[in-house]
This record gives C-alpha cells, sequence and structure tokens, in this order.
C-alpha cells in the first residue's frame, strides 16, 4: 500500500469571490505535499459536503469573506456529522470575527484562519487535522458506508493505494478518453458531455487526473470548479486523481479505479488526462473511445503532421470552432488523417455541437442499456 | 493596553524592494534621468501629456470629491446613512449594493442565503431605488455605483427613477463601476461569458454618450486588481490594457473616439509603497495620453487625460490592532492627492472586520478633510514632480506598462488573454509570491508579523440584524404580488428579443424596470440569450 498524501477540499461558499486568499492557501498546501480540490466559486454548503464525501477528503477548507460564514458553516458541519463514520474535519478562513470564531469552533469546526495567518502555521496546522481525520478513519473502516457514494468513495481510495493490476477487458461501461494540451478547454467540453449524456439518461462518472509534483508529492487538482452544473445530480460522480508517483499522464490506479465505477453500473466512464503531448497515447489504449482536443490558434497545428496521440485518437475534435482559423485546422487534420476518421468542430463554451459529438461517442457502445 | 514589541523585525529588506518587489535605490540622481525631458515626459499640468495632471490648476481650483463608499441592510437604512454623510460634508454619494445585487440575484434566491444586506444594500426593483435615494435631488448630487455584472440593469433603474421624478437625463451625474473585465482577472463577479459582458459595456457607453452627458458609464478599475495580490505595475498595466479594449469595443461598435472618451474614468487602488503610488497615478495619466492620441487618434484633449477615482487598500488593513488601521489609510489618502486623484475614499479601521460603524466612516472622512484643509498639499500641483526618485519611478512603471500590452497582444488581446486565465495567473503568482514573503518576515506588518499585542484591543463593529433577509424578501414577495405581471413579463420577452438581434439593449432595460422587473429577472431573461459563464480557469 502507498501511503496517502492529505487530500484536502477548498472551496467558496456563497456569491463571494474574492479568492486570492484560498488560491494562496491551495498552492502552499500542495507545496507542503497535499493534495488539493478546488471547487471553485459559488458552491452551497450542500454542493462542498457532496464534494468533500466524493472525493474521500481528509480536510474541507471554506473561505468567505462575506459575513455570510454563520448562516452557511452550520449547515454544512451537520451534514458532515450526518454521515455517520467520523465527520470529515471543517476549516473556516477569511473574515470571522473573533466573536464569531468562538461559536463556530464550539460547534465543531476544527479549525479558523484569518488573513495574517501565517501561511506557515495554516499548512502546519491543516496537516495535522488530515493526519489525525486519516487515522481515524482507519481505525472505523469496519463501520458499513452509509450510501453508495461514500462506499464508492472509499474504493476509489483503496484503488489508489493499492494500485493493484487491472484488465480492461469485459467492462461494462463506455470508458472515454478525453485529452490534449493544458487549455484546451478538456473540463468545459466534458462539463457538456455530462449535460448531454444526463439528459439521455445514462449514469456518468468522470475521473479528473491532474499532475502531482515529483518534487513534494502535492498537487492541485482544480477541473471540478468547470464541472458544476449538474453538481447537485444523482447520476453523475466526479472524482479528482494526482498521478501520484506515475510519470506521463495517468495515474497508475485508473483502470482499477475505471473499474470500481463499472462495478457500480455507471454507463459512461470519461477520464481527463492531464494535459498531454504527442507521446502520450496511452489513454488511447486503455478507453473504447478517444477524443484528442486541439484547438486553433494555439500551435496545435504543427501537432498535426507530428506522430503520436493523433494516429491513435478515435475522434479528433477541435475545439473553440468560432474563432479564427478553426477551418484552417479543421482543413490540416483533414488532409493528414484521411478521408475516414472522425474530426469535429465544436465551441464547447457555447454548446455547439456538442450533442453531434456526442451521438458520434455513443456510437461506439458495443452494449448499448 | 499591553503594547510590549514582541518580536522585533529581523532585517530592513522593506527599505530595497517596494511591495511589488521592485528594487529601490538608495539614492536616485540626474544619471537616472538620462534621457529626460520635462517638456515631453511632464509638460505642464492641465496639458499632454498630463503627467501632473489633468487639470492646470488641480485643488487649488477644486478639491478632489469626498466620496465614501456606503451601501448596507435595506434601502431605507442605507437611505439614513447617505443623508447622514451628506450632512457630514461628503460631497458626492458611493453606492455599495450586496452580493445577491452584484451577482444579478433577488435576495430569494437560493444562493442568496445569509448574503442579503450584509456587504452592502439589498436592491430587487425599481421600488427598492426609489426608498434608496428618497430625499435626494438626482439632478444636484452625483451618485457613484459600484456594480459591475448587473450595471446596465441597475443604469436603466437610475435613469427609471430621474424619469420618474423629473430629474432631466442630461442632469444626472455620476459613474457606473461597470468594468467587467477586472471581474474575470480579479473579483469574480461575472455573470455572463466575456464577450457579451463586453457588448453590455459597450450598450452603456453608446447610451451614455446619447442621453447621459455628464455621467461617466464606465470605471476602469485597479483597485481589485491589486486587492487580488497584483503588483503596483500589473494594475496599471491590466486597467490600461482593459481600458484599450473597451475603446477598441466601442469603435468597433460604431462609436466616434472622441464622442465617448472623455467620459471614461478611472479607478486605482492606494496601497502602502508611498512613492510607488504616486509614480503609479502620474504614470498611468502619460501612458493614457499616448494611448489615446497615438494609438486611437483623439483629438480633444479631454479624451487623452485620464481622471480617477482612489480608494485606500482594503488588504493592507488588519484585524490585529485596528486603530493602527486609521494611520496607514492616512499615509495612503495622502499618496493619492499628491498623486493628483478627482476623488477619493478612503477606508473605515474597522473595514477588515464588518462594514463600517458611522463613528469609523466619520473618522475616515476626517481625514480627508485634514489632508484637504490642514495640511497645505493643496496648494502646489503636483509637488513632486521633478524629483529624481518619483521621476525615475514613473518612468520604470511606464515602461512596465508597454512590456505588458505587448505580451497581452502576443497571446491574442485582451479577450483572449481573459478566456485563457493570462490575467489571473500573472495575479495569483505575485499574491502568492508576496504571501511567501511575507512568511518569511520580508515585508514587516506592524501588529501583524512584528509589534505584535498580547492581548487584542476589540473595537465596536456594525452588526447586520438578521431580519434584513426575512424583510427584504417580503416586500419583493409583495411586489410581485402587486405588479402589472403581464406587463413585466412582455418587458422581459422584449427584452430577449433585443439581446438575441443584438440591438442596444438599454432601452428595453429601462422599460423592464419601470414595470418593476426585478434584478434577477432582468438578468436571467440576459443569460438567456448571452448564456451563464462558469467561472473559467482557476489558477
Amino acid at each position: 500500500m502507498n501511503p496517502q498524501p492529505p487530500r484536502i477540499l477548498l472551496a467558496k461558499v456563497g456569491l463571494d469571490g474574492h479568492d486570492r486568499g484560498i488560491k494562496v492557501v491551495a498552492r502552499a498546501l500542495r507545496d507542503a505535499g497535499m493534495e488539493v480540490i478546488y471547487t471553485g466559486l459559488w458552491q452551497t454548503p450542500e454542493s462542498v459536503v457532496r464534494a468533500a464525501r466524493d472525493e474521500d477528503a481528509d480536510v474541507v477548507g471554506v473561505s468567505m469573506l462575506s459575513a455570510a460564514h454563520m448562516t452557511l458553516v452550520m449547515p454544512m458541519l451537520e451534514a458532515l456529522r450526518a454521515d455517520g463514520g467520523p465527520p470529515i474535519p471543517l476549516i473556516v478562513g477569511g473574515i470571522v470575527p473573533q466573536e464569531d470564531a468562538k461559536v463556530l469552533l464550539e460547534h465543531g469546526v476544527a479549525a479558523v484562519f484569518a488573513p495574517e495567518s501565517l501561511l506557515a502555521s495554516v499548512t502546519a496546522e491543516v496537516a495535522k487535522i488530515a493526519k489525525a481525520h486519516q487515522k481515524r478513519a482507519a481505525g472505523d473502516a469496519s463501520n458499513e458506508p452509509r450510501d453508495w457514494r461514500l462506499a464508492l468513495s472509499q474504493q476509489l481510495s483503496a484503488a489508489e493505494r493499492g494500485a493493484p493490476e487491472a484488465s480492461a477487458a469485459n467492462h461494462r461501461a463506455l470508458w472515454v478518453g478525453v485529452t490534449g494540451s493544458p487549455g484546451v478547454g478538456k473540463s468545459t467540453l466534458i462539463n457538456r458531455l455530462i449535460a448531454e449524456l444526463r439528459a439521455r439518461h445514462l449514469r456518468v462518472g468522470v475521473l479528473a487526473v491532474d499532475p502531482s509534483s515529483p518534487v513534494t508529492g502535492g498537487a492541485l487538482l482544480g477541473d471540478r470548479a468547470r464541472m458544476r452544473e449538474s453538481a447537485q445530480d444523482p447520476g453523475l460522480f466526479v472524482r479528482s486523481v494526482a498521478t501520484r508517483d506515475q510519470p506521463g499522464v495517468l495515474s497508475k490506479a485508473v483502470p482499477a479505479m475505471l473499474r470500481c465505477l463499472d462495478e457500480r453500473e455507471f454507463d459512461v466512464a470519461i477520464v481527463e488526462t492531464v494535459g498531454a503531448g504527442q507521446a502520450d497515447y496511452e489513454i488511447c489504449r486503455l478507453t473504447d473511445v478517444s477524443l484528442l482536443l486541439l484547438m486553433p490558434g494555439a500551435g496545435d497545428e504543427l501537432q498535426v503532421e507530428k506522430a503520436g496521440v493523433i494516429e491513435l485518437a478515435d475522434i479528433v475534435v477541435i475545439n473553440k470552432a468560432d474563432r479564427p482559423d478553426a477551418d484552417t485546422l479543421f482543413a490540416q487534420c483533414r488532409e493528414a488523417l484521411g478521408p475516414d476518421r472522425n474530426i469535429v468542430k465544436v465551441a464547447a463554451i457555447r454548446n455547439e455541437s456538442v450533442a453531434e459529438l456526442t451521438e458520434l461517442i455513443l456510437a461506439r457502445r458495443t452494449n448499448p442499456g | 493596553m499591553a503594547a510590549t514589541p514582541v518580536e522585533p523585525p529581523t532585517g530592513n529588506a522593506n527599505s530595497r524592494r517596494t511591495i511589488s518587489g521592485r528594487p529601490v535605490k538608495p539614492v536616485y540622481g540626474p544619471a537616472d534621468l538620462a534621457d529626460f525631458d520635462p517638456d515631453r515626459a511632464l509638460g505642464e499640468p492641465g496639458e499632454f501629456p498630463f503627467t501632473r495632471g489633468p487639470h492646470r490648476e488641480m485643488y487649488r481650483k477644486q478639491l478632489w470629491t469626498m466620496r465614501q463608499f456606503a451601501g448596507f441592510g435595506t434601502p431605507a437604512q442605507t437611505n439614513e446613512r447617505f443623508h447622514y454623510l451628506l450632512g457630514q460634508g461628503q460631497m458626492g454619494l458611493s453606492t455599495a449594493f450586496d452580493l445577491p445585487t452584484l451577482m444579478g440575484r433577488d435576495s430569494d434566491d437560493p444562493l442568496s442565503r445569509g448574503e442579503v444586506g450584509r456587504c452592502g444594500v439589498a436592491i430587487d426593483s425599481l421600488a427598492d431605488f426609489e426608498r434608496l435615494f428618497q430625499g435626494i435631488d438626482l439632478g444636484e448630487i452625483s451618485v457613484s455605483m459600484t456594480i459591475n455584472a448587473p450595471a446596465a440593469v441597475l443604469l436603466a433603474f437610475y435613469v427609471a427613477l430621474a424619469d420618474k421624478t423629473g430629474v432631466p437625463r442630461d442632469r444626472l451625474r455620476g459613474t457606473c463601476q461597470n468594468d467587467i473585465l477586472k471581474e474575470f482577472h480579479a473579483q469574480n463577479e461575472f455573470v455572463f461569458p466575456p464577450r457579451p459582458s463586453l457588448k453590455l459595456v459597450v450598450d452603456t457607453i453608446e447610451f451614455a454618450t446619447e442621453e447621459l452627458p455628464q455621467y461617466n458609464p464606465v470605471s476602469i478599475s485597479g483597485y481589485h486588481i491589486r486587492e487580488a495580490g497584483s503588483t503596483a505595475g500589473q494594475e496599471l498595466a491590466f486597467t490600461l490594457a482593459d481600458g484599450i479594449a473597451y475603446v477598441e469595443a466601442a469603435i468597433e461598435a460604431g462609436s466616434k473616439v472622441d464622442d465617448f472618451a472623455p467620459r471614461l474614468s478611472f479607478f486605482f487602488n492606494c496601497h502602502n509603497d508611498f512613492l510607488e503610488e504616486i509614480a503609479k497615478y502620474r504614470a498611468a495619466r502619460r501612458v493614457w495620453a499616448k494611448l489615446m492620441r497615438d494609438r486611437f487618434e483623439a483629438r480633444d484633449p479631454r479624451s487623452h487625460w485620464l481622471r480617477f477615482h482612489a480608494q485606500t487598500a482594503g488588504c493592507t488593513l488588519w484585524g490585529t490592532q485596528p486603530m493602527v488601521n486609521v494611520v496607514r489609510v492616512a499615509y495612503q489618502a495622502l499618496a493619492a492627492v499628491l498623486g493628483g486623484c478627482q476623488s477619493l475614499h478612503t477606508n473605515s479601521m474597522d473595514e477588515t472586520l464588518a462594514l463600517p460603524t458611522e463613528a469609523a466612516a466619520t473618522l475616515a472622512l476626517r481625514t480627508q478633510q485634514v489632508l484637504a484643509h490642514e495640511t497645505g498639499v493643496t496648494s502646489t500641483v503636483d509637488p513632486l514632480g521633478g524629483s529624481y526618485a518619483i521621476e525615475a519611478l514613473t518612468n520604470e512603471l511606464e515602461a512596465e506598462a508597454w512590456d505588458y500590452f505587448d505580451r497581452i497582444e502576443q497571446v491574442g488581446g485582451v479577450l483572449a488573454a481573459t478566456e485563457s486565465g493570462f490575467f489571473r495567473r500573472e495575479i495569483a503568482d505575485a499574491a502568492f509570491r508576496y504571501s511567501q514573503e511575507m512568511d518569511r518576515n520580508e515585508h514587516i506588518v506592524v501588529g501583524v508579523n512584528a509589534y505584535r499585542e498580547q492581548a487584542g484591543t476589540p473595537i465596536e463593529t456594525l452588526k447586520i440584524d438578521p431580519s434584513v433577509e426575512t424583510e427584504q424578501i417580503e416586500s419583493l414577495a409583495r411586489l410581485r404580488a402587486e405588479r402589472d405581471a403581464a406587463a413585466a413579463s412582455a418587458a422581459l420577452d422584449a427584452l430577449r428579443h433585443a439581446a438575441a438581434k443584438g440591438a442596444n439593449v438599454m432601452p428595453a432595460l429601462i422599460d423592464a424596470a419601470r414595470v418593476h422587473c426585478t434584478v434577477g429577472e432582468t438578468v436571467a431573461a440576459l443569460a438567456d440569450v448571452y448564456g451563464r459563464f462558469d467561472g473559467g480557469v482557476a489558477w
């Protein structure tokens, strides 16, 4: 079993957009060797608790600078306690007057950090709280999780720690890989695909992979922030995955984690790779359908001629098709890849042509229904 | 009070670099200004390139506007604070809206829970606006509104209220912040995606050009960029880059630069590093003047000048030893005045803890009054002009701005850079660097990492009554029940139609305001056409 770095879920709750502090803290925790999952803005108490459970977080941290902390923190504490097992510790940062901080601590908040808290003391304290929770949770392992989401979440963690060999043979779900350079819009496209798939009543699991630092072991996992539209949907499960000690674009545990999703009878399991280069074609071998995202005006034109992932991807997706030069890139791909390859143009942020892409993906299902 | 210096600072790194990390020499002299030509670099005050100020006589003729940002609770409560501030000698009003209003949501929206009336005044409809400005003549008092994503909606409320109370539109004075680009870079109060958001700003600029000749339809803001952790140079460069984007968009939409440029205004932060801040304002005026004359070929000198509001930096205030904040604010305000601001907000010492109490807000206003009437700095225009250090820093900041403009151009311009998260990354990198430096005691902050006091010295803070939320939700329910529902629904349809065909939406927004469509309904109708933005890239 590999040791598990502390997993810290950080969230902005409510409408307040001041994210300077939370982003600074996220980086500091990463540099201290932790896996930091950032949900992004505008979370509700309910969505934070759900994300913390799905991510099997060891600590949940919320940042609030709009004086809504008393209203929003109490329901989170309650929901975290309702899980039965040892509740995930909740920490609060931001502008919290001393008398409010006292009340929050009395009600079970594990720590309250102020703007003047030094980063070194924040990271040390969070590490301590996370470790204590990991220990408590391990001691509680005999307890049956209260529902399937918690059970799946824990299985995924076990798969990550143990990284057992898993083969891709005979899986039930359609395994979909999404790869492409950083910034090409992978998470945004997946968010749109989720909506299309859910509209077709298909249950969707997502593994979103981001890199771990080879030096500290820490990671910033931010893909969740762009998969927000269906945050309360029971047919959707999103898990952020750090590559841990695996060089390349996938965690060693991804096949085993896909297996976990398969056992829970998901219809479609999507893997988002780390922003990848041409040499990272493992995803094409692993999944049933692999999508390579390209975008105009980002140097992807040069990639078209090169060997590698572009030769293996099942569908080449040209994202941001509303930009100038999209047609040129399309023509280049067509010329390089021949008439038989699937090449589609979409504009994920505007939700253009995503339905057509969804149909193309689902056509690969050998076992529909 | 137990006032013992607990941990005296080590080293004197503060004296060698500015807070933004800019190296500072022990002495500046003629060698630092080798190519300096005062005629070209400075000109006379009130003349190109306006380095020394937009007006010839500056504060000798007219003091800056002392404009304290205020708003909390219900419209009636804020109205009362407005009257109080005017009674204390404040010269203009500045409206702070609560987060639901800023985000285009009604008070009864599930996401508004816990936030109604907390950080500003809750506004749902024109009826709330009437209450907010009761007893205030909009033809006499200039009013600034800090609002961005739904700025066009609130501006429509303002115009509808003026129409209703018989104030001619051409007498309306004031400013709408309405700077959506910096929301994507820094403050995160956006609703629609960047491109339609920019279209809305252009609509308000066009509308103001036609209908509101004395009104500033946009206040291009670096304040929030700085608060998010940028350096002084980034604040300067990104703000002016946003300005370029608005000018380009308005020209592209068919406006002539000299028709709207004189009404563009700016809003800068006023941070701790005294000389660097003064240089920043001077550089801002010079760079903008050159941009407007040379790049956009504006002919009207009023298009060349950069007028700005300044606010002392909220992020420099600390909850420990809050009284010390009064001192910080005073120095920051002095920098803004020596830098030639046209209006100023001085933060209250308690703003890092809560919204200001009346006493704290009054003291902040008095700080400006002392500056204006007792220090004598208003008697001489640009008194630091010609200082080796100030001119060298001004040159350096100007060079940094031009460098950033090139980099932004290389990544495809302001919109593309916004969408790809260029600005966010640059700012987050700077913020993280600063926090790490503070951790290492490379920046000494009194009462925080040095000169700490064992026992805190708590001060009274303003408490917002939780009943505000219920009260506001009830009054919204009454409004919905009593208004002409068919008229409201028809107005929203007309708005969707106008937005879909790409017309200027201001007339449709004013119509919707008149029939009491709410902020949330109006913004939702626009979102039906424009879509909502999911937050983009985080890092």
